[in-house]
């Protein structure tokens, strides 16, 4: 039995499967979610779909944010983006949805790296509240510009459909869902596998030595935001024809703020911290309903008690994993995982 | 050892979150009715939210506590959603799915109108606080028991004209609402049939403040300049209270009138002096009129269970009113306990009187506003309380 896992060429240190085991693993995994919907109720279907869009949403946060270093409050905006883009492709123009959705993404990747010129003079915090300010903008035209967007309203958005196959339950859509959030997990992943992933994490780790080694930093960091803003563009269309109807009210600060946390939470510059610190931010608040429910005996003080300690709980999650798990909950996954690699016979 | 424990704990929880219904908790019969609701508990509407849900609460108590309806007992899931369209999604999944409620009270005007195709798929009757378009024969199983906003204005427009303050010239209104959907809807609805100027009105000016605005300075002056004779205020309580005041502080003449949700306590608290000849609108009668039947009955069952409680809002007295409704529809529904049957009990109801809290109730196939009739109150910023104004003011369909 191996104790250990030895590479003697960089070829099998970039390997994603280091082992069959990790294989097998995922394999199973991939059909527990596939034959889930047979066993569950509409409710989880639901959560699951929302933290699939997440998913989605939240990878490309990360790419931008975890992996090349720019910090973005505008998330949620460009999110709104790519779903008015489709929204609007598909009512109004008649487009079917599987050419309004990369549509989508390439308007929200276009926007995104309009509001990511600063980003060549200007850093941290500075960059922040330029994005801050594209969240705003953002948010001001959707409201305003009412004859193409119905302003608050929001807009009816259609359900996909393929061959005449309609994606109108949460079972249908479930899979849909689950291709995407699998198309952007591979991708992510992959990506700094390339050069350009690579050009990415260079400028994070140190923006002058990587111009030096002949990185140009304004492309790759106009790039880093338009890939993180296509993602999300795919994310707010995929939104938007899942629930049938957006309004500006679902893609303000709150929202990019939520986004933030989702990747600090999981792990900055990590896949699959991105995936495991969606499910947990999305997991909490239903936690916390369930309980409130199971005491909804006695409601008055309890009940809004529990409402109230949802943004306590969602506040003082992310200030403890800033102050004792920086590197998020993938680090705590890599501990639990080498822990049980060895189990019984640890020998640390 | 301590992190394998960990492990297989959320290993389980996790298991028990995907695979175990929580609907069917053991403590209950499966012969409960159940009742959910979605309501603003830590949003932006809060102020006006948490009343509103403890009324609600406080009714289905009072029938447990007498025994149920012949015999069953209510359970009410009550769940948050601070004013999210997401997490009112989420609620609703979980109230539809998980707990298979038969009827769902809702709160906010914009995920109240997502909901409505939802509702009609799954054949749950909901209740909610706004009005707009019951008519229309796509929203077969949404019903409001009050006066809708729109209406509400009319009358105010009506009141206005009637009341003018210069003779020989036209009555100038200005309307102030908020960005969000239960302040745009109304006016949006009055502005496309140009009610005010079909009135013989002249509108001013209008102004919008956000939700969540601290100050109102800007708009109080622009509306100053255009010099209504009235201002029409669609906000809750807390917009409302940043922009009475600040209209104050510019020395805006206007008379104020606001919609329903200016009728709150707190809100005089807030204005003080402010306060004084603020004209509300009110569907129902205040927690203060004890002489009415049906707030007597409130004021009983709170000192006999809640004796703490010295104030009763209208919020409060809203999802009271709620909770009488349900209760009526069950009891007609009868043995016919459906989502189903108890929209066809619903639209059965005619002339429901309800111990004077507001005017008798009618639901009709063909139109699920529940009540037509409101009447104006006036601030008594000494009192803190409103007091009658004019009689009930039957406004047009």
């Amino acid at each position: 039995m191996p104790c250990g896992l030895f590479h003697t060429a960089y070829q099998t240190d970039e390997r994603i499967y280091k082992s069959i085991w990790v294989k097998a693993w995922l394999v199973a995994f991939g059909l527990f979610l596939l034959l889930l919907p047979l066993f569950v109720r509409d409710y989880v279907l639901y959560i699951s779909n929302m933290i699939y869009i997440f998913v989605v949403g939240a990878i490309g946060l990360n790419i931008l944010t975890g992996f090349t270093g720019q910090i973005s409050i505008g998330h949620g905006a460009f999110m709104a983006v790519g779903a008015y883009a489709s929204a609007i492709l598909t009512t109004k123009l008649g487009l079917p949805f599987w050419i309004s959705l990369p549509c989508a993404g390439f308007f929200a990747a276009f926007t995104g790296m309009i509001f990511g010129i600063p980003s060549l003079r200007i850093k941290g915090l500075y960059l922040a509240i330029a994005t801050l300010a594209a969240q705003f903008i953002i948010e001001y035209t959707i409201i305003h510009w009412e004859r193409l967007t119905n302003g608050i309203t929001g807009m009816s958005v259609p359900s996909p459909s393929l061959f005449g196959f309609v994606f109108d339950t949460d079972k249908k859509f479930y899979y849909l869902l689950l291709g995407f959030a699998a198309l952007a997990v591979i991708t992510g992943r992959n990506l700094f596998r390339t050069r350009v992933g690579r050009a990415f994490i260079a400028i994070r780790d140190r923006d002058i030595s990587a111009e030096l080694i002949g990185v140009d930093i304004f492309k790759y960091k106009l790039l880093a935001f338009g890939i993180s803003s296509f993602y999300a563009g795919v994310a707010g269309s995929l939104w938007g024809h899942y629930t049938n109807v957006i309004t500006p009210e679902h893609f303000t600060i709150v929202l990019s703020i939520d986004y933030l946390a989702m990747i600090i939470v999981g792990g900055l510059g990590s896949i699959l911290g991105t995936v495991l610190g969606v499910i947990f931010m999305i997991l909490i608040p239903e936690f916390l309903t369930t309980v409130a429910v199971l005491l909804k005996s006695t409601f008055g003080e309890i009940t809004t008690l529990i409402s109230a300690i949802k943004g306590l709980v969602f506040g003082l999650t992310i200030v403890l994993f800033l102050l004792f798990e920086p590197d998020g909950l993938s680090e705590i996954w890599r501990r639990t995982r080498d822990y049980w690699n060895l189990w019984p016979f640890s020998y640390r | 050892m301590e992190r394998r424990t960990i492990c297989i704990l959320i290993l389980l929880w996790v298991a028990a979150f995907i695979f175990c219904p929580l609907g069917n908790s053991g403590a209950y019969a499966a012969e409960t009715i159940k009742i959910g609701a979605v309501v603003d508990l830590t949003g932006p509407t809060n102020d006006i939210g948490v009343p509103y849900a403890q009324g609600i609460a406080d009714y289905f108590d009072k029938i447990n506590k007498e025994g149920g309806i012949k015999g069953r007992m209510i359970e009410y899931f009550p769940i948050d959603y601070g004013y999210k369209l997401p997490q009112a999604m989420a609620a609703y999944k979980r109230l539809a799915t998980e707990h298979n409620v038969i009827a769902l009270i809702g709160w906010g005007t914009g995920d109240s109108k997502v909901r409505i195709p939802l509702v009609s798929k799954d054949k749950i009757p909901q209740l909610t606080t706004f009005a707009l378009e019951q008519t229309e024969p796509h929203t077969p199983y949404n019903f409001a028991h009050m006066i809708s906003y729109e209406h509400q204005i009319m009358g105010m427009l009506q009141y206005a004209k009637d009341h003018p303050l210069e003779k020989g010239r036209k009555v100038r209104v200005a309307y102030v609402y908020s960005d969000a959907e239960y302040g745009r809807a109304p006016i949006r609805y009055l502005k496309e049939r140009n009610f005010a100027e079909k009135l013989g009105l002249e509108l001013v000016d209008e102004q919008i403040i956000s939700q969540t605005a601290t100050e109102a300075v800007s708009q109080a002056l622009t509306l100053k300049k255009a010099k209504p004779d009235y201002a029409i205020v669609v906000l809750t309580p807390k917009p409302a209270s940043v922009f009475v005041k600040d209209a104050k502080k510019v020395g805006l003449e206007a008379t104020i009138m606001g919609f329903s949700f200016l009728g709150d306590y707190s809100l005089l608290k807030l204005l003080g002096e402010a306060g004084k000849g603020l004209i509300v609108a009110a569907p129902c009668s205040y927690g203060h009129e004890t002489d009415v039947a049906g707030i007597k009955k409130i004021w009983d069952y709170n000192k006999k269970y809640h004796p703490e409680r010295k104030v009763i809002d209208l919020q409060y007295v809203y999802g009271w009113l709620y909770g009488m409704i349900l209760e009526e529809a069950i009891k007609k529904a009868g043995d016919n306990l459906t989502g189903e049957g108890l929209k066809n009990a619903l639209e059965t109801c005619k002339n429901f009187e309800t111990d004077g809290i507001s005017r008798p109730i009618t639901f009709t196939p063909t139109d699920h506003r529940g009540s037509y009739e409101f009447k104006l109150s006036i601030a008594n910023p000494e009192k803190g309380t409103f007091e009658p104004l004019s009689d009930w003011i039957k406004v047009e369909k």
